[in-house]
């Protein structure tokens, strides 16, 4: 993988400027010249024989604590599948080592009105292979006149993720969306090159505490609002227990018609509700 | 693994950024080090994008991949007028960017915390913080800071900008103190504020603040004003 | 003479080798400096204490007390001056009354460098040594690992660079007491202004035949300038879950209240104002 990429890792000036089918000698060919993405993505990678190390050694936290770049990651993302359509729900906080770098971060990508994303892992790399995919999705509309099965947006991510397997992407993200052919359908696809179809996934630190409580009350038959009501509950499980899960959570209900947001809700008040109200959290003591 | 080649240095400072209804302000301390040596005590960090347009750049951490973001910013700003039939490149299209340019390097990061500021075509104030990959929030934030003593000035602001861990006295913990957008004057105390209380206690901030105000009734300001030199 | 207590070295080799980040001394990061003149030794030193990049202590004291007349500055590990100067001072008092004579610098010395040597280098006290003693002015310095100099002028620590370039520029022989104190303070300065790891104030102590005098913050131009707002909060602002008030009469409840009567001399300590009712 190292070698493939270093075939294309001469100095360009970002993302977009390689244009391998251009002929133009003039000076509008600057490098700012919108062109559409080409076929092979190019990326600055350093000149040397190991690149995927030397990114390990400056970045990956997990291997070595003193890293001197850290960059946002983000955690504890859940998604199922029932009667009424898909529930995604997501907490909101970004870490960057032990620092707590966003309480406020929206995990959910809106990819089209129809379909969503989910951001777990690195949060750049989650944001900008999304948001790419949207533009994929566009594009697909637009050539085929239809549009774009879950399963195929997935299937584009997936591949793309793969060819950049090794090199040190971070993402563990699931795709929601309602479509006449598949009906609702929910994907998880990560920085591995799997992707998965299923009925439920949590994602994430966090994803074991959430896990606990949506596995218990899980049921296809539910009503939305008990849907909404158990997303909501298993995210805050998490981010009661994970360090790295805080901040709000963010619902979404998403449905042939499309997805409806159903809040962003700061967890620091529910949590005291949830107590309060239910008797929940009885290990938390207000006596002293 | 120990690697023998390293591309990087840290150079120290620090950079913060606020945004009130009608204007944002950017600031960041002029000290230049690297390990317990002074480069320069004069050495500014946040850059104006384009002449006419009301986006501000600001920059830390590695100095040179700091330097280059902002020339690359600066260029892409001054281009974007010429391509688009002398249109100013907005603040939201800066922002997303400069996210796609951080996002280019992914495997070679350019070791550089940004805070973008402007103002929006309804002249509301806008400001984005960065991590070195490019991760942003596109609706923007009230507060940033990035840098040596960022740890140091984030809680602070979390306290004095968005009124966090604030209740209203007589609602007994109760009700949050509402937040509500600060003007100018208290802004570019709280600045001033949390440098001289960073420079107090972080080694590598220091000797010179820079503050630039973009507002929508009076343009780009500069100042510049002292900090503790030792 | 009992040791070190080792017993948790090889865990935390095994931990920090699984990547555990070792927990970071306060350093004295520091500038001192040392300079003999006509009639005894100036010894100076900054007061800024770092652990990492973060200041800890903006006016701590690295000037330690050896003997009367003999006094020493301290950098590198904070902790390792701080008790390396009290045990030799110590060692010094006990040593002067068994042999019935003023404590001689070399003597001090001579126990800190056996003492160094003999922790190999573990235990990270770099010092400078001065004091006038029967056989006349001298000035040392001491490095961890138990070597030792004899200098008319020296300095040490991080900032030991920026405070020897003044002394490589000004610093004569036969210099007079107020030209060798105006000398110290100025290379403290360039070591305070130049060096990160050394700032705030600086301290100086002069030691002649007669006596020392310990000028404690002899400048201070770091001083802090006056923040541009209040930050006082309002009493109910923030939150609590539970309340609980002790009056002074039920103090009882909760302390232990021993009345020693006013023939016993007792301990006397720091005065606490309770609330006044």
């Amino acid at each position: 993988m190292d070698t493939l990429v270093a075939r294309y890792a001469s100095p360009q000036e970002n993302f977009y400027s390689a244009d391998p089918f251009s002929t133009d000698d003039d000076i509008e060919s600057s490098a700012l010249r919108p062109v559409k993405p080409p076929a092979t993505h190019t990326f600055a990678v350093p000149p040397i024989p190991q690149p995927s190390a030397f990114l390990r050694a400056a970045t990956d936290d997990s291997q070595n604590a003193d890293c001197p770049i850290k960059l946002a990651h983000g955690t504890t993302t859940l998604a199922f599948r029932f009667k009424g359509g898909i529930i995604v729900a997501t907490d909101s906080r970004a870490t960057a080592g032990n620092w707590i770098a966003s309480q406020t971060v929206k995990k959910v990508i809106e990819i089209n009105d129809k379909m969503v994303g989910t951001m777990a892992g690195g949060a750049a790399d989650c944001q900008f292979w999304l948001s790419y995919l949207g533009m994929e999705c566009r594009l697909h509309e637009l050539r085929h006149k239809r549009r774009i099965t879950v399963a195929a947006a997935s299937k584009i991510l997936a591949n793309i993720v793969y060819s950049y397997k090794g090199m040190g992407l971070s993402m563990g993200t699931m795709m929601a969306g309602v479509t006449p052919t598949e009906g609702p359908a929910l994907y998880y696809i990560d920085s591995d090159g799997t992707r998965l179809k299923g009925d439920l996934f949590c994602v994430g630190s966090g994803q074991t505490f959430a896990y606990g409580v949506l596995d218990a009350e899980y049921s296809y038959d539910l009503e939305v609002e008990d849907a909404l009501e158990l997303g909501a509950r298993s995210i805050l499980a998490a981010t009661h227990r994970d360090a790295y899960s805080g901040g709000s959570i963010n619902l979404y209900h998403v449905k042939e018609e499309g997805w409806v947001k159903h809040g962003f809700r700061d967890t620091h008040p529910i949590f005291w509700k949830t107590k309060l109200e239910k008797g929940e959290f009885s290990n938390v003591s207000t006596d002293f | 693994m120990r690697h023998g080649w390293n591309p990087y240095t840290d150079n120290g400072g620090s950079i913060i950024g606020i945004a009130g209804d009608d204007f944002v302000i950017l600031a960041g301390d002029t000290r230049h080090t690297s390990g317990y040596n002074i480069n320069s005590r004069d050495e500014r960090k946040v850059y104006r994008l384009g002449e006419n347009s009301s986006l501000v750049l600001a920059t830390v951490g590695f100095g040179a991949d700091a330097k280059d973001l902002a020339q690359t910013m600066r260029r892409a700003v001054e281009d974007f007028k010429f391509q688009h039939n002398l249109k100013d490149m907005t603040v939201s299209a800066a922002a997303q960017f400069l996210c796609t340019v951080l996002y280019g390097n992914r495997f070679f990061p350019k070791y550089a915390y940004c805070i973008l500021g402007g103002l929006d075509k309804n002249g509301k104030a806008r400001l984005y913080s960065y991590d070195p990959v490019g991760s942003y929030s596109k609706e923007g934030e009230s507060r940033a800071a990035a840098g040596a003593a960022s740890s140091l000035i984030v809680p602070f602001l979390d306290n004095q900008v968005e009124f966090k861990n604030q209740y209203i006295p007589s609602s007994k913990g109760t009700q949050e103190r509402p937040v509500e957008h600060l003007d100018r004057d208290t802004v570019v105390r709280l600045v001033k504020d949390a440098f001289t209380g960073a420079t107090e206690r972080h080694i590598e901030v220091g000797d010179g603040l820079q503050i630039v105000t973009v507002s929508a009734q009076d343009g780009y300001q500069e100042e510049i004003m002292p900090l503790k030199r030792d | 003479m009992p040791g070190f207590d080792f017993s948790n070295h090889t865990r935390n080799a095994a931990l920090h080798a699984k990547g555990v980040p070792l927990p970071k001394a306060t350093s004295t990061g520091t500038t001192i400096v040392g300079c003999i003149f006509d009639g005894g030794v100036v010894i100076a030193a900054d007061t800024r204490a770092t652990s990492g990049p973060i200041v800890a202590d903006k006016n701590c004291e690295k000037l330690h007390y050896i003997s009367p007349q003999i006094w020493c500055a301290g950098a590198g590990t904070a902790a390792d001056t701080e008790f390396t100067t009290a045990l030799i001072s110590s060692q010094l008092e006990l040593h002067s009354l068994s042999t019935g004579r003023k404590p001689r610098v070399v003597t001090c010395m001579t126990m800190l460098k056996q003492h160094l040597f003999r922790y190999q280098g573990h235990i990270g006290a770099y010092l400078v040594v001065a004091g006038v003693d029967p056989t006349g002015v001298h000035l040392f310095t001491v490095h961890a690992h138990g070597s030792t100099d004899k200098l008319p002028y020296v300095t040490m620590g991080s900032g030991s660079l920026a405070a020897m370039a003044i002394f490589e520029s000004q610093w004569k022989k036969n210099l007079t007491r107020d030209e060798a104190v105006a000398l110290c303070s100025e290379a403290i300065e360039a070591g305070i202004f130049n060096d990160l790891g050394s700032g705030s104030n600086v301290d100086v102590c002069v030691i002649t035949e007669e006596k020392a005098t310990l000028l404690r913050n002899y400048k201070t131009p770091n001083v802090r300038v006056p923040k541009e707002q209040s930050y006082r909060f309002e009493r109910g602002t923030t939150a609590y879950l539970k309340e609980m008030v002790v009056k002074r009469k039920d103090l009882k409840q909760y302390v232990t209240i021993v009345d020693l009567g006013s023939s016993a001399p007792g301990p006397s300590g720091d005065v606490m104002e309770l609330d006044v009712e």
